[in-house]
């Protein structure tokens, strides 16, 4: 599904003390089927660039493109005074066409096709067994109770749940399995989009690695991937694409390697730990090709054929 | 980051932010009495309420507020004064005296008291909503504990545990952004589920509520077990004795501040509880 | 002395579920910066409860500063935790205070601290952990790292002999984790004498700790300094931990037929080494 910021500014609370905007202009077109990443430091408007995609905030100005779904502006916007007859008819041609009117089915479609995996998920839980949890947004999309169960079932045994959890009760669960149970919920939905905001978290390791294989295998599988991490090793180890936000701007979008093994103190950024080491060595002198560094084998690669 | 709610503290460094806020709390007491006592006649009623709602102006100009954008954030008091302004024409109230005080739509009575009593009770309201932001918006949630402590400290000698009463408003007042918080969350992530908070027939909104109504339930308890954790390994035992930190200091403007606000108010209750019809002196100093 | 001596410790959430601590021993010297690894669920956070007083009812025997705890005491365990400082996982939830400066306080008022002598201890400590410039922000405002900080400074003002983190850095981005920790170490070289005890899941803390206790299914598994620890390749990957970047790259290194002497132990050894 193709999704394009245009012009897109983000304001909280104008026009009082607390106003203060989180995006700036953003243009840009997201990358379709990759695995992307979503980086900066807190503040830089990342959660209010992704809340964007799904509809949970409407732009302050411009508008995003989701699909066929245009998110736009609550008012259309007042066209400047010193414009000619034609300009004046071409700016209100072109605000009939950006401000759609949403029906509740509407945006119900686009949450179905973008799915947003919030931070700690697991405190959205509430229903009495796991199954049912699951099944709650498959229900709201207008699936049938046998469906969504089935499409539950699936969305379980994604994540690594067996038939054993079906019928449990969330509450129950250790913190790494309500995550699971969390995950499947969006997953059941079979979304185009795929967001997830640090889904790592609080998880340990043996935990976090699930978590990373499963995006990496659903990105496989057809869907786009964002995460949205202040993980870079996680960022190098699995991104395709990297799109780093800075002050409610995107500075810069392009592959891991190419952002990553220089000085990143400008973007608030720190390298990941095989970089950072990659760099460390550079400095001494030892020049190593980086170019496809993603994982500690890579860089004992690169090592070893520095060396040469 | 939430939404800018009504309500809120609002950091400027005004007059009314420098106040005491034992001071502030006492005179929202004294200014919500002066709102709802009975004064003599109608003329002197919408005098003194009009004293009062041009007070309330000034005083929301000197708090760096707005009378129109909090009017415009308080949608359903809107509702309130339509539905007031309905009720009163339709379930007439006047005194005997005015009985025959009305005027026609078409064969309809609308007696010219009820829409004065209706104006009254609308005037009582946006003043009282008013003064309450103000103070809201001028006294961190921190000073507010700290005056509530000194209020309730009386109630120390008859053996109400005041400081635990004291700790409980203050935790309760720093968890509400937090507790906000999570509620802004939970909302986002069951609508991003597909959950529908706006529309939808009674059963789906029932559905919708309780998506949110129990996760927020199970994170509050989460949080307020680690918090009695924390705060038991922090060394707070509520029987012992503890130190101050915040202790309130009286100064010399306060107790300034404290006479010209008891002395307005003064007048007011002459004017209520003394019978005092301005217009009849007048009127009768004219005529004499 | 041993600031924490643990023997054949024992308990069960209920009588007939597994024992989340079993049968687990170990001694704690003083002026030690110590860290208990192991995944979710390995009994960490219960051993933290049980030595913090939290949990009474165990079987074995706890003592800290050479002290027995007795089990029903609750005035000992409240002057126990005089010496302790603890600082949880969730930065939000133990936040007391309305703002930095009140929270910092309310350690400060509970141990009788008079009132004049408060705001002094405040400005210390809030500049120790680099947070006095926020001290009348409310925790809002605060990243999750800058609320950490500041329960480390409310800790650090009741000048405690024993620092308990109890999964300190799990929720905090790696920003704000290394933070901490760099924090952490500063204070230890301000003062040797301060005992920390780090439960965590972070091994690159642990590798640079003094001693590393490792926990499976509630019974200790290694235990040792954190190289003689992260020796035991094989059994750290059985129970899911995975070594710290410099060892996994020595063995990387070392399995492409790099020949790397026993005396490389640090990252910065190592890239001298391969300079050279």
């Amino acid at each position: 599904m193709p999704i394009n910021f245009s012009h897109v500014f983000f304001t909280y609370n104008p026009k009082s003390p607390f106003q203060s905007n989180a995006l700036k202009d953003i243009n840009i077109t997201l990358p379709e089927h990759r695995f992307v990443a979503l980086v900066g430091r807190t503040g830089s408007g990342k959660s209010t660039f992704v809340q964007l995609i799904n509809a949970l905030l409407s732009p302050t100005d411009g508008y995003v493109k989701i699909g066929d779904y245009i998110n736009h502006p609550e008012k259309a916007k007042k066209a400047p005074k010193d414009l000619s007859k034609e300009q004046k008819k071409a700016w209100k041609a072109e605000q009939k066409r950006i401000q759609q009117k949403h029906k509740s089915k509407d945006i119900k479609a686009l949450r179905k096709h973008v799915g947003l995996v919030f931070q700690f998920p697991e405190y959205q839980l509430f229903e009495e067994t796991v199954e049912k949890d699951v099944a709650f947004g498959p229900k709201n999309f207008g699936d049938s109770k046998e469906e969504a169960l089935k499409k539950a079932h699936q969305a379980l045994e994604e994540v690594g749940l067996d038939s054993s959890f079906f019928t449990r009760s969330p509450f129950d669960l250790s913190g790494g399995e309500k995550r699971k149970v969390a995950i499947a919920g969006i997953l059941a939905t079979s979304p185009e989009v795929l967001i997830v905001d640090e889904p790592t978290a609080g998880l340990d390791p043996a935990a976090a690695k699930d978590a990373m294989a499963l995006f990496q295998k659903i990105e496989q599988a057809g869907t786009s991937v964002f995460l949205v991490t202040h993980d870079m090793d996680l960022v190098a180890q699995y991104a395709d694409e990297v799109i780093v936000l800075e002050n409610g701007q995107v500075v810069k979008q392009c592959p891991p390697s190419e952002l990553f093994g220089q000085d990143l103190t400008q973007y608030s950024l720190q390298n990941p730990h095989v970089f950072d080491f990659a760099l460390r060595l550079e400095k001494r002198g030892l020049k190593l090709n980086t170019a496809s560094l993603r994982n500690v084998d890579d860089l004992a690669n690169a090592i070893m054929e520095a060396k040469k | 980051m939430s939404r800018f709610t009504m309500g809120r503290y609002v950091p400027y460094n005004s007059f009314l932010h420098r106040m005491d806020p034992r001071l502030k709390i006492y005179s929202l007491i004294i200014f919500m009495i002066a709102i709802f006592v009975n004064y003599p006649t109608w003329a002197m009623t919408y005098t003194m309420l009009g004293i009062l709602f041009v007070m309330t102006i000034v005083l929301l100009r000197l708090a760096h507020m707005s009378l129109l954008s909090l009017l415009k954030s308080l949608s359903s008091l809107w509702f309130m004064v339509v539905f007031i302004l309905i009720i009163y024409i339709f379930v007439p109230r006047y005194s005997e005296a005015n009985a025959d005080w009305y005027f026609l739509i078409g064969t309809y009575k609308v007696y010219w008291e009820s829409l004065l009593e209706a104006g009254k009770v609308m005037l009582r309201l946006i003043v009282m909503l008013s003064v309450s932001m103000i103070l809201t918006a001028t006294t961190t949630p921190l000073a507010l504990t700290d005056a509530l402590d000194w209020y309730l400290s009386p109630l120390r000698w008859m053996g109400v545990p005041t400081p635990i009463l004291a700790m409980i408003i203050a935790l309760a007042l720093r968890f509400i952004p937090t507790i906000l918080e999570d509620v802004e969350r939970i909302l986002k992530a069951q609508s991003s589920r597909g959950v529908d908070f706006k529309h939808g027939h009674i059963f789906a909104k029932f559905r919708a509520i309780i998506s949110l109504i129990i996760p927020l339930f199970v994170s509050s308890f989460v949080r307020s077990d680690e918090l009695a954790n924390a705060m038991e390994c922090r060394g707070y035992d509520p029987t012992s004795k503890r130190t101050k930190y915040r202790k309130l200091h009286f100064q010399w403007w306060d107790l300034f501040e404290f006479v010209v606000v008891s002395a307005v108010i003064a007048c007011f209750f002459y004017v209520a509880f003394g019978h005092f019809d301005a217009y009849a002196t007048w009127w009768g100093l004219v005529t004499k | 002395m041993n600031i924490i001596e643990v023997e054949h410790l024992k308990y069960a959430y209920d009588k007939n579920s597994k024992p989340a601590v079993d049968d687990v021993s170990f001694t704690i010297p003083a002026g030690k910066y110590v860290t208990l690894i192991g995944h979710n669920g390995s009994g960490k956070s219960t051993l933290a409860k049980l030595l913090s007083g939290l949990i009474t009812h165990y079987e074995g025997k706890i003592s800290l500063f050479g002290q027995p705890i007795e089990k029903a005491d609750n005035a000992a365990i409240y002057a126990l935790r005089k010496k302790m400082g603890f600082v949880f996982q969730n930065p939000d939830n133990q936040f007391v205070g309305s703002t930095v400066r009140d929270d910092i306080a309310f350690g400060l008022e509970n141990r009788q601290v008079p009132h004049e002598e408060m705001d002094g201890f405040i400005h210390t400590y809030a500049k120790k952990v680099g947070m006095e410039d926020y001290l009348d922000q409310s925790p809002e405002n605060l990243s999750g790292g800058q609320k950490q900080r500041v329960a480390i400074a409310g800790v650090l003002a009741m000048h405690p002999e024993l620092v308990l983190y109890d999964e300190a850095t799990s929720m905090l981005d790696p920003v704000g984790k290394r933070d901490i920790l760099d924090i952490t170490f500063h204070l230890r070289e301000e003062n040797p004498n301060l005992t920390v005890l780090s439960i965590t899941h972070d091994v690159e803390e642990a590798f640079r700790s003094d001693y590393v206790l490792v926990l499976n299914a509630g019974k200790l598994v290694l235990e040792g300094t954190p190289a003689e620890v992260f020796s035991h390749t094989e059994e750290l990957k059985k129970i899911h931990l995975d070594a710290p970047f410099f060892l996994s790259l020595k063995a990387a290194l070392k399995a492409k037929g790099m020949e790397i002497p026993d005396e490389i132990d640090t990252e910065e050894k190592l890239e001298e080494f391969l300079c050279r």
